[in-house]
C-alpha cells in the first residue's frame, strides 16, 4: 500500500444492475469510508490497468464478479496476478457460483478470498461488512 | 520245329501220328527183315548141313569098300539143289574120292580152315565139312559148297517190307485222318468262336461240349470266361454309366465351384472394399473418437455452462427481490401496515426456499456428473461433523443422539457417503423435532457383503406404502409448511447410493419413527 492513500478505492466489477445497486447500498448501510470503482465488465476491469499504471489511485480491494461480458472475471484475475506490480493487489472472489471447478480456477490463479455471494440480503450486508473490516480496516491499519 | 508250329492244328495232328506211324513201321519192318534174310541164312545153312548129312550116310558104304563111282552117283543127286554147287568126297587122308560140279568142271582144294564138322562163309558161299563114319569110325569126309543168291534174297524181301511199311502208314494215315476230328474240331469251333466274338464284340456261349475232359473243361473256362467277360462289359457299362454321372456331377460341381469362385472373388472384392472401408474408418477413427470426445466434451461444458448459468442468472433476481423486500422493510418498514410487512415477509422466506430449490438441484445434478472418489472414510467422523453442522437444532429441541459407531475406516465414495449421512440426519432431525422426546440413533452394522450403516428416528415416520416413491425426485409426503423441503435430498440419497453400487431403504411406523438403512459394499 502506498502511504498517503488513507482512502484508496474499492474497485467493484460487476455487470448486473441490481447485483450493483444492491452492493453499493450494501456497502453505505455499512458506512464504507473508502470510494467505491465500477468496472461494468471485464474490459473496463482490464482499462484500469492502464490508469493505474498512468498514476491513478490503486485500489485496496478488487471484488470481481466472475460471469462477465466481454472478458470473464478469471481472465481478470489471471491478467491481475501476473501484473509485475498489481499482483499484490487483494482480489476477492463476489459471485453466485459455487461450483467446486470456478472455485479452484481462482485459487490456482492466486485470488485471496473468494465469497459466494448470498440470498438472504441480510447475510450478503454481514457478508459487506467481513469484507470492509478485513480487506480495507485491517490492512490499511498495516 | 518252328515250320511245324505254323501248320495248322488238324493238319498238325495227322503229321504227327503219321509220322509216328511211319517211323514204328519202319523200324518194326527194318528189324523184321533183318530178321528174316538171317533166317533165310540159317535154313540155307542147315539146309546145306543137313544134305552134306544125307550124303555122308550114303556115301558111307562106298567109301567104305571102295566103290567110287556108286559115290559119284550119290553126289550127281546133288544136281537136284540148284543152290549146291559143288560136292566133293574126301577119305581121312585128304584124297578125293569122288567129286561133283555144277556147270564147269574145277577143282577145288579143300579149304584148310574147317579140321571137323562145322562150316564157314565165304564170298557168296557157305562151305560145310561133314565127317563120314562107319563102324571103324571116321573114314571121310563131304565137303559142300553151297551158293547163296544174296541179292534175290535181299530184294524179295526188301519189297515184302517197303510194301508193308506203306500199308501201315497209310492205315495210320486214314485212322489219324478219322480220329484227330475229336481233339481239333472243338479246338478249331472254339477258335471260330473266339474269331466271331473278337470281330463282332458279341458275346455269346458255345453249346456245350458233352465229354468230360481237358477239352470240356477247356469249354467250360471258355463260357466261364464269356460269362466273366459278359459280367465285365456289364460292370464296364455300369461303370461307364457311374463315370459318365459322376463326370456329369464333377463338371456340375465344377460349374458349382466356379459359381463359387466366381462369388468368392467378389466377396473377396467385396472385402477387400470393405477392408479398404475398414482401413479409411480406422483412419478417421481416431478422428472421429477425438470429434465424438470434443463433441461430448462439449456437450459437457454446455451441461455445466447450463448449471452455472442457472446457479448465477436465476439467483441474481432472487438476491434482487430478497434485497429490495429487506430494504423496503429496513427503510420503510414503520409505512406499512401489519398486513403488508406479512406479504414482504412471504416474499422473502420464498425466495430463500426457491434458493435452497436451486442450490439442492445444482448438488443433485453435480452429484451425477461427478466421479467417484473411492477413499478412506472415517466414518464416526463423518457423523460428528454432520451432527456438529446442525447442532444448534439438536440442542434447541433437546435430541438425545445415540451413536453406535466402531472407530474404523471403510473404504467407499466419501462424497456419496456423506451426501446420503448429511440428508438422512437432516431428516430425522427434521421430521423428529416436533416429537416430545426426540431421539436418533446411529448405527454401523454388517454381514459378508455389506456395511449396513442405519439412521433411527421417533419422528412422524410415513406410511410403508411410500416406501419406495419417498426415494423419488420432488416426492413429498408433507406439506411444505410444515416440513419444508425441496423433495430433492432422498432421491439424492439414493442416487449416491446407487452409484458406489450399494441401496437404501427404509421401514417405518407412522407415528413412532422410522429407519433408514445405507448398504455399503465391502468390495468396489
Amino acid at each position: 500500500m502506498e502511504p498517503g492513500t488513507m482512502n484508496q478505492p474499492i474497485l467493484l466489477v460487476e455487470d448486473n444492475p441490481i447485483d450493483l445497486d444492491l452492493t453499493l447500498r450494501a456497502f453505505t448501510a455499512q458506512k464504507f469510508s473508502n470510494p467505491i470503482n465500477i468496472a461494468r465488465d471485464g474490459e473496463e476491469a482490464l482499462a484500469f490497468i492502464e490508469k493505474w499504471e498512468l498514476g491513478e489511485p490503486i485500489p485496496i480491494v478488487i471484488l470481481l464478479d466472475l460471469k462477465l461480458p466481454k472478458v470473464s472475471g478469471l481472465e481478470v484475475l489471471k491478467v491481475i496476478k501476473k501484473h509485475p506490480v498489481f499482483k499484490t493487489i487483494p482480489v476477492v472472489i463476489l459471485t453466485t457460483s459455487s461450483e467446486s471447478v470456478d472455485v479452484e480456477t481462482a485459487y490456482r490463479l492466486g485470488v485471496n478470498s473468494y465469497i459466494v455471494k448470498p440470498v438472504d440480503f441480510g447475510k450478503f450486508m454481514e457478508v459487506a461488512k467481513q469484507i470492509e473490516l478485513y480487506w480495507c480496516l485491517l490492512n490499511k491499519q498495516v | 520245329m518252328k515250320k511245324i508250329n505254323n501248320i495248322r492244328l488238324k493238319s498238325k495232328i495227322i503229321l504227327i501220328i503219321v509220322i509216328i506211324g511211319a517211323v514204328s513201321s519202319i523200324t518194326a519192318n527194318l528189324v523184321n527183315y533183318f530178321y528174316e534174310i538171317n533166317q533165310a541164312r540159317q535154313r540155307i545153312i542147315s539146309d546145306t548141313q543137313l544134305h552134306a548129312r544125307l550124303i555122308s550116310e550114303y556115301c558111307s558104304l562106298p567109301l567104305e569098300f571102295n566103290y567110287p563111282d556108286e559115290a559119284k552117283v550119290v553126289l550127281q543127286k546133288l544136281s537136284a539143289i540148284e543152290s549146291i554147287s559143288d560136292g566133293i568126297l574126301y577119305t581121312s587122308d585128304d584124297r578125293i574120292f569122288a567129286a561133283y560140279h555144277r556147270g564147269q568142271d574145277m577143282k577145288l582144294t579143300l579149304p584148310m580152315q574147317l579140321k571137323t564138322n562145322g562150316f564157314f562163309m565165304a564170298d557168296d558161299y557157305i562151305h560145310v565139312r561133314q565127317m563120314v563114319q562107319s563102324k571103324q569110325g571116321e573114314i571121310g569126309y563131304v565137303y559142300l559148297r553151297s551158293k547163296i543168291d544174296w541179292q534175290s534174297l535181299f530184294l524179295s524181301q526188301l519189297f515184302l517190307s517197303v510194301l508193308l511199311t506203306a500199308l501201315m502208314i497209310f492205315l495210320t494215315f486214314m485212322m489219324a485222318y478219322y480220329f484227330e476230328r475229336s481233339i481239333s474240331e472243338p479246338i478249331i469251333m472254339l477258335t471260330k468262336q473266339m474269331k466271331f466274338i473278337a470281330n463282332s464284340d458279341n458275346y455269346t456261349f458255345i453249346e456245350n461240349y458233352k465229354a468230360k475232359d481237358e477239352l470240356g473243361e477247356l469249354y467250360n473256362g471258355f463260357n466261364f470266361m464269356i460269362e466273366r467277360i459278359k459280367m465285365r462289359e456289364k460292370e464296364k457299362l455300369e461303370a461307364q454309366d457311374a463315370e459318365k454321372e459322376a463326370w456329369a456331377e464333377t463338371k456340375m460341381l465344377l460349374d458349382k465351384a466356379d459359381r463359387s469362385a466366381r462369388a468368392l472373388l467378389s466377396v473377396v472384392e467385396d472385402q477387400k472394399r470393405a477392408k479398404g472401408e475398414i482401413q479409411k474408418l480406422n483412419e478417421t477413427l481416431e478422428q472421429r473418437v477425438f470429434d465424438r470426445t470434443a463433441q461430448l466434451e462439449n456437450a459437457n461444458k454446455e451441461l455445466e455452462t447450463f448449471t452455472y448459468s442457472v446457479s448465477h442468472d436465476l439467483k441474481a433476481p432472487l438476491r434482487g427481490i430478497d434485497g429490495y423486500s429487506k430494504l423496503l422493510v429496513d427503510l420503510y418498514g414503520d409505512k406499512l401496515n401489519e398486513e403488508a410487512s406479512q406479504f414482504i415477509h412471504t416474499i422473502r422466506s420464498s425466495t430463500l426456499q426457491m434458493n435452497q430449490l436451486i442450490e439442492d438441484l445444482l448438488q443433485y445434478s453435480r452429484l451425477e456428473r461427478s466421479h467417484l472418489q473411492i477413499k478412506q472414510v472415517h466414518i464416526k467422523t463423518f457423523i460428528e461433523s454432520i451432527l456438529k453442522t446442525n447442532a444448534d437444532d439438536i440442542s434447541a429441541h433437546h435430541f438425545l443422539v445415540n451413536i453406535d459407531v466402531p472407530d474404523i475406516e471403510l473404504i467407499a465414495d466419501a462424497n456419496g457417503i456423506q451426501i446420503a449421512l448429511r440428508n438422512l440426519i437432516e431428516n430425522a432431525i427434521k421430521f423428529t423435532k416436533k416429537t416430545a422426546n426426540p431421539e436418533i440413533m446411529i448405527k454401523l452394522a454388517e454381514n459378508q457383503d455389506f456395511w449396513i450403516l442405519s439412521v433411527r428416528d421417533n419422528g412422524i415416520g410415513f406410511d410403508m406404502k411410500y416406501s419406495e416413491r419417498i426415494f423419488e425426485i420432488f416426492q413429498r409426503l408433507q406439506r411444505a409448511e410444515n416440513f419444508p423441503g425441496t423433495g430433492i435430498g432422498l432421491a439424492m440419497v439414493a442416487k449416491a447410493m446407487h452409484r458406489m453400487n450399494g441401496k437404501v431403504y427404509a421401514e417405518s411406523i407412522p407415528g413412532k419413527g422410522a429407519t433408514f438403512y445405507l448398504e455399503i459394499p465391502k468390495s468396489n
